[in-house]
């Protein structure tokens, strides 16, 4: 909505400024205007006059007459002062509006004898139960609390405005994550709004040392943004950083949180995410108590958290809310799993083209009875089956939910079965394919996911150019990259190497929660311990305190 | 003279980085081919070579260290010219960081020989050194701290390879072919301790290293740790190749190491059979560090000898003149092997142990140290 | 901007240059089985044995296979002549649309001739080779022709070499024959105290092959592969067999049983027999130099479950086990007496009797090693059998013993 409206002012504005180029006469001309908002956006310089009708004058004129930027006049009390409600149709609460402003104001209000402070005061005093009044004092801030979704008030002969809080735009519930679905645990999910994600962060994390800072960035969408930590677990330095960072951006708009993680990251041309993405509040919790700050966009369930380094990619919340030894199995699950996404098709090129030795006879046999009659090399086959899997992924993404299917099926008809059938391709090769398709979802992290996918391709190249010795060189090089990477000053292999001894037992397996006492080594150096020593559970009569036999 | 404190160079490391450091430069190449060097002159004492080698490799190693104490904010390069004098300093500095190119080339030329013997004979040798050192010189861009990083999870797998390998042929190591013991008396075994005892010297990277180490009290312990990690894995492969062939076919291989993986049997699960080409794949890994610690060591040792900020200007050219030189240096397999087994241990304990005492020495006598009381 | 230029034309060159070492997975044929006999006028005879992967390989075909209607044979085995053996081996690939590929291989045959004539020339290009893999090539001498040998039908491992493969595998069924690795081989070979042996490989006449009535022909195929004895070599020169009681008397000493029967005669009734499953045994020999001159005794341990008993014989009293126990490391003893003798016979030390004597004696080995093959059949033997019977199976008695 907001969007819209300042779309159209922005559009309105630069025709007025077509015709009245090179005039410079005041706040009434629409040229000024145009000066002042394109270009540097300097409405403070207009205040608000003591004459609501120019003030109305101006307001439509900035807001481009557009249909939802309603301006409703009205009388005070029945003739004691004139009074003008402005506010964005759709952003703000019908029933809060009518109910809590118009109806005290226009019917309820009788003057208070002898008058205490302005005009301005009384009405707040008595006639205005909202709980959040701000005044305003110029245009600037009338647009902006207007766009924020309040309702300013301006009164005839008051140069203040009041505004008061009343958003009531329509925002999802927060449902189950579609991205990130768990068997058990929480079912809530970050929603659009901002002041709900931070509701259910306040939820989990109930310390007033939960620190969120907010700030305001994007030139022309305004979006907040929420910087939010532990006080005493982040470390100083790390905030700084990206309160620095985000500091640092200057665009005209961030419409997603992904915008923030192209522009906060350390090494732009990487394919792996240096931050982690999730709509999941029990994950950015447990990551916070972890030492994470975690950065809140307005307008998108996403929200990051950084640093994100590799191990944390691999992490999941639910490892931990199931039997550990489940967590244990899954992990290892999920590092294989990883492991074939990345290597399968370029390792199955570079056996079957040139270590033929490595399969056992029976099986070799199967291949290449599979293989006879299949025109192309195997690494070409490899490519353009992995390319025709992504090109059914990405559809069944797009597709719409009905034709989704069809399209499911025809890719699996198609590519599954007639192209065995007609020889195009091997069928070892539609079960490589498929497993590396299958595995690449283990991943908790979708961004993570997503770099392998690519990274899978080059692979390939490799292992068809130079076998398994290209494979490793490929392996090494994505290693070397790694060594030298990092997600806001922390390695990016950081827990893997160098050793600590205590970040294993959260690595390749989960180990039960009694175990885990420290928080990642290089992440929380000053403020290590999480936890009673100790917790072991044991049966009552082993307990050194003693108990009941 | 030029100003003695060390270079840009960001980050410092931990003393066990520079274990890691320090372990990566001797292992890929010697677990290769320290069995054959070895069993052809020990026969099937060489584990005994091994241990006497190791104690050699401490003293270097302790040699190194009581030399790099005394300047702690300097490597060699940058002190020798304080010992000796300005030229006679700067022609020891030299060859040290000759040494360093030049086991650099020599390990191209190795890797590219087993490359093409055992899994690409129609490949040409050229490919391998390219690709081998465009990644070394990836990483050396990269830095000190990302070449510890990679190294120490490269490290990890080629160790655990190792492991892997010889418990699978655990079962067909037999003692008797250890036996006799001392059949020919010390003498074969002192000489087949020669070679490995040169590769335990490669410890002495430390006298690079060591301005770099932010925790310099525990590097006397890491350097022992980093011998004695390096002796296991010698151990390992020279009874493994031994016990599983006998000494005097095992004298023979070319590249035991690799014919040990080859020997895999396995009735009970025969996958694991012939699987010598992920073996590879580690290896080259292992490789990869070897080039890259040496790599490194040299072209920070250039930087500093020629008074140079940053050494990252240096990283092309001198892989251009590595790789030169390393297409040009052995005619063929024979002569390569021949240099790797009796002169190439001699140059290198000339380098890290006769050089390094001389220089302790005069240091000793002149007093000449730069450590804060 | 140039770096990236840079590694594009890199990679393009990669593209131009490439995969010279690629050879498709169907490029290749899979060779199973070699043996190389010696030819007319000094040249080496090849005979690779190549799968067919169409008749073989299972699943889904994929394709058009033309001629797939035609019922194929599972393998076809090469030949090719040559003045060495890479140039036998090429000559083949003239006939081959597939690149012959050894990796795979696990039989190694010699024929009789070829042994006999020695095989060190053969065995440089064997060991040299990048693709074989010494420690899973099993190296044998074929009685008669190894073309015939490899070419003998069968129903249910079709190829022989999957055949032998598998015989292989099951060896500890009798431990009757001697097949031995390349590797090991090989490692004998460079010993000074020990000589190599190999496995002996025939095509016997098969009594399953009887023509019934009202048939034409027989079902069953006339000849059938066998693996039996050992063959002995002297340097790289066979020198003669040894049958199968022998060769399992090498194979004790040599600590290569890994089960098989033994057949004594039963005691309290004439002409009755007992028989016992070995389940596992360990040999060692300990050289003595006495005045009468070397000493080699070798100790084994055995132990065997009671698998059948003709006598009648309470087996439930452990004094009967006692003296079963006795007389089944007789019959071991015996065992690996005949394969001594006929060993010395021979003059080849297939047991690594000097290589323990030079364990043992390394002073005294140098003195005599040149004399060793020489001093070998004189040497005296004596055996030391302690042999358990651990279990007898379900039954205590046999059924006609009255209790």
């Amino acid at each position: 909505m907001r969007k819209r409206v300042v779309k159209k002012l922005h559009h309105l504005i630069r025709n007025y400024a077509y015709k009245a180029a090179g005039k410079n006469t005041g706040p009434d001309d629409m040229d000024w205007i145009h000066q002042a908002v394109v270009e540097k956006y300097d409405l403070e310089r207009i205040p608000i006059e003591a004459d609501l009708a120019t003030n109305i004058k101006r307001l439509k004129g900035i807001s481009g007459y557009c249909p939802d930027f309603i301006i409703r006049q009205f009388e005070i009390g029945g003739g004691i002062g004139e009074a003008a409600a402005i506010f964005l149709e759709g952003m703000v609460e019908r029933v809060l509006l009518n109910e809590n402003l118009l109806k005290p104001l226009m019917i309820h209000y009788r003057p208070f004898k002898p008058a205490r402070g302005s005009f301005l005061d009384q009405i707040l005093s008595v006639a205005l139960p909202v709980d959040v009044v701000k005044k305003c004092v110029n245009l600037h801030e009338v647009i902006d609390h207007v766009l924020e979704g309040s309702v300013v008030l301006l009164v005839d002969g008051e140069s203040e405005g009041l505004a008061l809080e009343a958003a009531g735009f329509k925002t999802r519930v927060p449902e189950e994550p579609m991205t990130e679905a768990v068997v058990r645990g929480s079912r809530e999910g970050f929603t659009e709004a901002l002041h709900t994600n931070i509701t259910l962060l306040r939820r989990r994390l109930k310390t007033p040392n939960l620190v969120l800072e907010s700030m305001v960035l994007g030139r022309i969408s305004h979006t907040q943004v929420v910087v939010g930590y532990v006080r005493g677990l982040a470390a100083p330095e790390l905030v700084a950083e990206v309160r620095e960072r985000l500091k640092r951006i200057d665009i005209d708009g961030i419409l997603e949180s992904n915008y923030l993680e192209e522009l906060l990251r350390d090494h732009p041309l990487s394919p792996f995410p240096q931050a982690i993405t999730t709509e999941r509040p029990d994950r950015v919790a447990a990551n916070l108590l972890e030492g994470r700050v975690a950065i809140l966009t307005e307008n998108t369930p996403f929200v990051l958290i950084v640093p994100g380094e590799l191990v944390a990619h691999m992490q999941s919340p639910e490892d931990f809310y199931h039997h550990f030894i489940l967590g244990v199995f899954i992990r290892l699950l999920r590092w294989c799993a990883f492991a074939v996404s990345l290597l399968l098709p370029s390792v199955y090129v570079a056996v079957t083209t040139f270590h033929q030795e490595m399969i056992p006879i029976r099986l070799l046999l199967n291949i290449v009875a599979a293989r006879e009659g299949v025109p192309f090399p195997a690494v070409v086959e490899a490519l353009v089956m992995e390319i025709a899997f992504e090109i059914l992924r990405e559809a069944g993404v797009r597709l719409p939910r009905a034709v989704g299917q069809a399209v499911s099926i025809v890719g699996a008809l198609v590519i599954g079965e007639a192209a065995v059938m007609a020889g195009v391709v091997s069928p070892l090769m539609v079960i490589v394919v498929a497993l590396t398709g299958i595995s690449s979802f283990l991943s908790p992290s979708f961004d993570l996911a997503i770099s392998i996918r690519i990274l899978r391709f080059p692979m390939m190249f490799l292992a068809g150019l130079l076998g398994l010795f290209g494979v490793a060189t490929g392996m090494l090089a994505v290693l070397i990259h790694l060594a030298g990477l990092r997600s806001v000053g922390l390695p990016y292999l950081a827990g893997l190497t160098p050793f600590h001894h205590d970040d294993w037992k959260d690595l390749f397996i989960r180990a039960p929660l009694w175990m885990m006492r420290r928080r990642p080594a290089e992440l929380s150096e000053n403020n290590r311990k999480r936890q009673a020593s100790g917790l072991k559970p044991e049966p009552p009569d082993r307990h050194p305190q003693g108990g009941t036999i | 003279m030029g100003e003695v404190g060390p270079m840009r160079e960001e980050g410092k490391i931990s003393a066990y980085q520079a274990m890691v450091y320090q372990v990566s430069i001797v292992l890929a190449t010697a677990i290769l081919f320290v069995p054959a060097i070895t069993a052809k002159h020990a026969k099937q004492d060489a584990w005994i070579s091994v241990i006497i080698a190791c104690f050699f490799g401490s003293l270097q190693v302790y040699t190194a260290v009581s030399l790099a104490r005394r300047f702690p904010d300097a490597s060699v390069v940058q002190y020798a010219p304080l010992i000796l004098g300005k030229v006679p300093g700067k022609v020891v500095g030299f060859v040290y960081l000759f040494y360093f190119f030049y086991v650099g080339y020599f390990v191209l030329q190795e890797f590219s020989a087993l490359m093409c013997s055992s899994y690409m004979p129609r490949t040409p040798p050229i490919v391998f050194m390219l690709v081998l050192s465009l990644l070394a010189v990836y990483a050396a861009y990269g830095g000190l701290e990302v070449i510890c990083r990679m190294s120490s999870i490269v490290l990890t797998v080629v160790l655990a390879t190792m492991v892997l390998v010889v418990l699978l042929i655990i079962k067909d190591i037999k003692i008797w072919r250890f036996l006799p013991a001392l059949e020919n008396g010390l003498g074969p075994i002192l000489l087949g301790a020669i070679p490995p005892g040169g590769w335990f010297g490669e410890t002495a990277v430390l006298l690079m290293l060591y301005p770099f180490i932010d925790n310099k009290e525990k590097v006397v312990k890491t350097s022992f740790l980093a011998i004695l990690i390096l002796f296991i894995a010698m151990e390992m492969v020279v009874i493994g190749a031994v016990g599983l062939v006998g000494p005097t076919e095992a004298a023979c291989f070319l590249f035991p190491t690799f014919n040990m993986a080859r020997l895999i049997k396995l009735e009970a699960l025969p996958i694991l059979e012939r699987q010598d080409a992920l073996f590879m794949m580690i290896w080259v890994a292992g490789m990869l560090i070897k080039l890259t610690t040496f790599f490194f060591a040299g072209v920070l040792g250039l930087a500093q000898w020629l008074n140079v900020k940053d050494y990252r200007p240096l990283i092309l050219p001198s892989m251009a003149i590595m790789m030169a030189l390393a297409v040009q240096a052995w005619e063929n397999i024979a002569e390569l092997f021949a240099f790797s087994g009796e002169v190439f241990p001699l140059t290198i304990i000339f380098v890290n142990f006769i050089i390094t005492i001389f220089l302790l020495i005069t240091a000793g006598i002149r007093h000449i140290s730069t450590r804060k009381a | 901007m140039k770096r990236r230029m840079l590694i594009i034309l890199v990679l393009l060159i990669c593209l131009n240059a490439g995969c010279w070492d690629l050879r498709e997975v169907e490029d290749l044929g899979y060779v199973m089985a070699m043996a190389i006999d010696s030819g007319p006028q000094g040249k080496i005879r090849l005979i690779a044995q190549v799968p067919n992967p169409r008749v073989l390989g299972g699943g889904q075909r994929g394709g058009i296979t033309p001629g797939a209607s035609i019922a194929a044979k599972p393998y076809r085995n090469y030949e090719g002549t040559g003045s060495t053996i890479f140039d036998a081996l090429r000559e083949i690939s003239r006939e081959s649309s597939r690149r012959l590929f050894f990796a795979q291989n696990r039989t190694l045959i010699f024929s009789e001739a070829m042994a006999e004539k020695g095989v060190g020339g053969v065995l440089d290009f064997l060991k040299r080779s990048v693709e074989i893999r010494h420690g899973l090539t099993m190296v044998f001498v074929a009685r008669g022709d190894p073309a015939k040998i490899l070419d003998i039908p069968n129903p249910h491992a079709t190829v022989p070499a999957l055949r032998i493969d598998d015989i292989v595998r099951w060896r500890g069924q009798t431990s009757r024959f001697a097949p031995v690795p390349l590797s090991r081989f090989l490692e004998t070979l460079s010993l000074e105290g020990q000589e190599p042996y190999a496995g002996v490989i025939e095509a016997a006449f098969n009594p399953a092959a009887q023509v019934r009535e009202g048939e034409k022909a027989a079902l069953e195929p006339p000849l059938t592969l066998r693996l039996t004895g050992a063959a002995l070599f002297r340097n790289d020169r066979m020198v003669g067999f040894l049958d199968e009681t022998e060769t399992r008397g090498l194979l004790w000493v040599l600590n290569e049983v890994k089960g098989g029967q033994i057949v004594f005669p039963c005691p309290g009734q004439e002409g009755k027999k007992a028989t016992i499953e070995i389940l596992r045994a360990n040999a060692k020999i300990e050289p003595e130099i006495t005045e009468d001159g070397i000493i080699m005794t070798v100790k084994i341990r055995e132990e065997g479950n009671l698998v059948e008993v003709e006598g009648p014989l309470d087996t439930s009293k452990p004094e009967v086990i006692k003296e079963l126990d006795r007389l089944h490391a007789a019959a071991i003893g015996n065992e690996v007496m005949a394969a001594v003798y006929k060993a010395q016979e021979l003059g080849s030390d297939a047991f690594g009797f000097g290589e323990a004597f030079r364990r043992k004696f390394p002073r005294e080995w140098k003195k005599i090693k040149r004399d060793w093959p020489e001093i070998f059949p004189g040497i005296e033997v004596r055996v030391q059998v302690v042999a358990h019977i651990r279990r007898m199976g379900m039954t205590g008695k046999p059924p006609f013993l009255a209790p």
